[in-house]
């Protein structure tokens, strides 16, 4: 019996699907798609990346999935992975702009500022507008010192209203250690999506970067109001609580970049 | 035309696929959509090494110079690539790069002989003599992968002098002043009990950077010029010149109340824990204070009058110039001062 095991002939025992999940069999790219877009906003960038990659698996002429793998592989501070996973996406695509400056960004951040620039100005004179590739060319100033960042960023707000335009902005200039920016781009996020445990936690992020430790537990505390279970806000705020002195923690704040 | 995602069979012509939706065009190909993902070492590594973020910059930096180099020198450009040159900072590591296993080896373990024995016979002629060897075959290493086609005597001399004069600048002065921080050697031209003639000991000039000296301390330090007269035979006093490096130890510091007498020691009237580096030596009657700033060290090594003693003891603070922590020549005799 063993070989029959698998056939599904007592589908009564089924358990029903859930009211919003379409049933599995009819579950396409853009399924995924949408699955991997709300892990992004949610802030959970392991899942998108394996939400992108199930949007792949089903359709692999999604330009949309290759350059969302790629910009989730840069949040997870894998940049020579981004760099080759975004070379292989252009041998696919060559013309397309989001995998173009998805390795500018690569390359910014691994420091080699020559390709960066070079691949930020070939995205943005690719066909079409998107407010990535003017975060990239932000994120490439804020880089290179200059302080037309500011205007690429708000180019970037400009072209998309999403909230998610912000936010990412706002960790961009965290990564970049300019957390009072960040906040102000946070803040214009958090105007839009209220809702969002994710902007509360990294509006939390902000504040803690700057010192402000009450109203940084306090926008913890909102984030786990939204989302009980949230792993990164529940951390924050025990180390806001428990803050203890460490020699582990002194190296890493030094050397954290 | 066969689905690469359900491996259904569609008809031939369609863009997509019947079963289950999947594009047929890229299908066709064999692409893995999972990217490659970085271990997390790898990632801990990249965040706690920041230079990571740089080495591409640096790389690029090189192979710039590198063409600057070839441009001028004509060097073949496929013996000098970045990887090689990089490499070429530990003798035999380029030859391995290239394949060569058994030359690689062999130069690295004879410069790693001769690295070694040099830093043991550290002050001596024979320690800078197979330091400078070494440094030869270190350039050696160099001209032997990078000027394997320089076929002119006169060129290669040139080169290896380059070679050298390059480890020299890049590599081997600033080790060397590094080394100096913590690590100077002294010689003894004369015997000091109870060092002897061509004894060498390692003074570490750090030691009192952070820290003051401490009384049990070994140090070295140089007497300030000054002559003390004590009353000779007749009617000429016999006159001291006090001067030059001494090595002993501290035996009290500033404030302290010393005395001494029938061979022993007492600061602030307690027996001291500490004597002089030649604990024969010790004067037979002295009551001294050390001043401000000052340290008591009892010039042992020597063979003075008791009545210098008294002025030669004084050391200031500025005087001592390092710790001295390891005797490193003879060998048999080699090991920690304490």
């Amino acid at each position: 019996m063993a070989r029959f095991h698998k056939l599904e002939l007592n589908a009564r025992n089924r358990p029903p699907p859930e009211p919003n999940e379409p049933d599995p069999l009819s579950r396409d790219a853009g399924y995924w798609m949408n699955k991997a877009d709300e892990s992004r906003r949610a802030g959970l960038y392991e899942s998108a990346l394996k939400y992108y990659s199930r949007a792949l698996e089903l359709d692999r002429s999604l330009a949309a999935g290759w350059a969302g793998q790629v910009q989730m592989l840069l949040q997870l501070e894998e940049y020579p992975e981004a760099e080759l996973w975004s070379r292989k996406g252009l041998e696919l695509f060559p013309t397309n702009g989001e995998l173009m400056a998805g390795r500018a960004q690569a390359f910014c951040r691994m420091g080699d500022m020559k390709q960066a620039h070079a691949l930020c100005d070939g995205s943005l004179q690719q066909a079409g507008q998107s407010a990535y590739r003017w975060l990239v060319r932000g994120e490439i100033m804020a880089a290179s010192r200059q302080d037309m960042d500011r205007y690429c960023f708000d180019k970037a707000q400009e072209l998309d209203a999403d909230w998610l335009v912000p936010l990412e902005v706002a960790r961009i200039e965290l990564y970049y250690r300019k957390p009072s920016r960040a906040l102000g781009r946070i803040r214009r996020a958090l105007e839009i999506a209220p809702e969002s445990p994710f902007a509360w936690y990294v509006q939390g992020i902000c504040q803690s970067e700057l010192g402000l430790t009450r109203a940084a537990r306090q926008s913890f505390q909102r984030c786990l109001e939204l989302s009980p279970r949230h792993a990164g806000a529940e951390e924050q705020m025990r180390r806001l609580q428990g803050w203890s002195w460490s020699p582990m923690k002194i190296l890493r704040r030094l050397f954290r970049r | 035309m066969q689905c690469g995602n359900c491996q259904f069979e569609n008809m031939p012509g369609v863009q997509t696929c019947g079963r289950c939706g999947a594009s047929l065009q890229l299908a066709l190909l064999a692409i893995d959509v999972h990217p490659p993902r970085a271990s997390r070492a790898a990632k801990q590594w990249r965040r706690w090494l920041p230079g990571t973020r740089y080495w591409r910059r640096f790389r690029a930096a090189v192979a710039g110079a590198l063409a600057g180099v070839r441009g001028i020198t004509g060097w073949p450009s496929d013996l000098l690539t970045p990887g090689v040159c990089l490499r070429m900072i530990v003798p035999g590591w380029a030859q391995r790069h290239a394949g060569r296993t058994v030359r690689a080896r062999w130069m690295f373990g004879c410069y790693l002989g001769l690295l070694l024995s040099g830093l043991l016979f550290l002050g001596t002629g024979l320690g800078w003599l197979l330091l400078g060897l070494a440094l030869s075959l270190h350039a050696a290493s160099i001209m032997d992968i990078a000027g394997a086609r320089v076929l002119d005597f006169q060129r290669r001399m040139i080169y290896s002098g380059a070679a050298m004069l390059v480890l020299v600048a890049v590599v081997y002065y600033p080790a060397g002043q590094l080394l100096s921080l913590v690590a100077t050697p002294q010689r003894f031209n004369l015997a000091a009990p109870p060092f002897e003639a061509g004894d060498v000991v390692l003074v570490n000039p750090s030691a009192y950077r952070r820290s003051d000296p401490q009384p049990g301390d070994v140090v070295h330090y140089r007497l300030s010029p000054q002559d003390a007269r004590v009353a000779g035979p007749g009617r000429y006093p016999g006159i001291y010149r006090l001067q030059g490096d001494r090595v002993d130890r501290i035996l009290a510091q500033a404030g302290d109340k010393v005395t001494c007498g029938q061979g022993k020691l007492f600061v602030n009237g307690r027996p001291s824990p500490w004597l002089p580096i030649n604990s024969r030596q010790l004067p037979d009657r002295l009551e001294i204070t050390v001043p401000e700033n000052c340290y008591l060290i009892f010039p042992s090594t020597d063979l003075l009058p008791p009545a210098v003693w008294q002025i030669a003891s004084i050391v200031p603070r500025g005087r001592i110039s390092g710790r001295v922590y390891w005797r490193n020549q003879p060998l048999w005799r080699f090991g920690s001062i304490r």
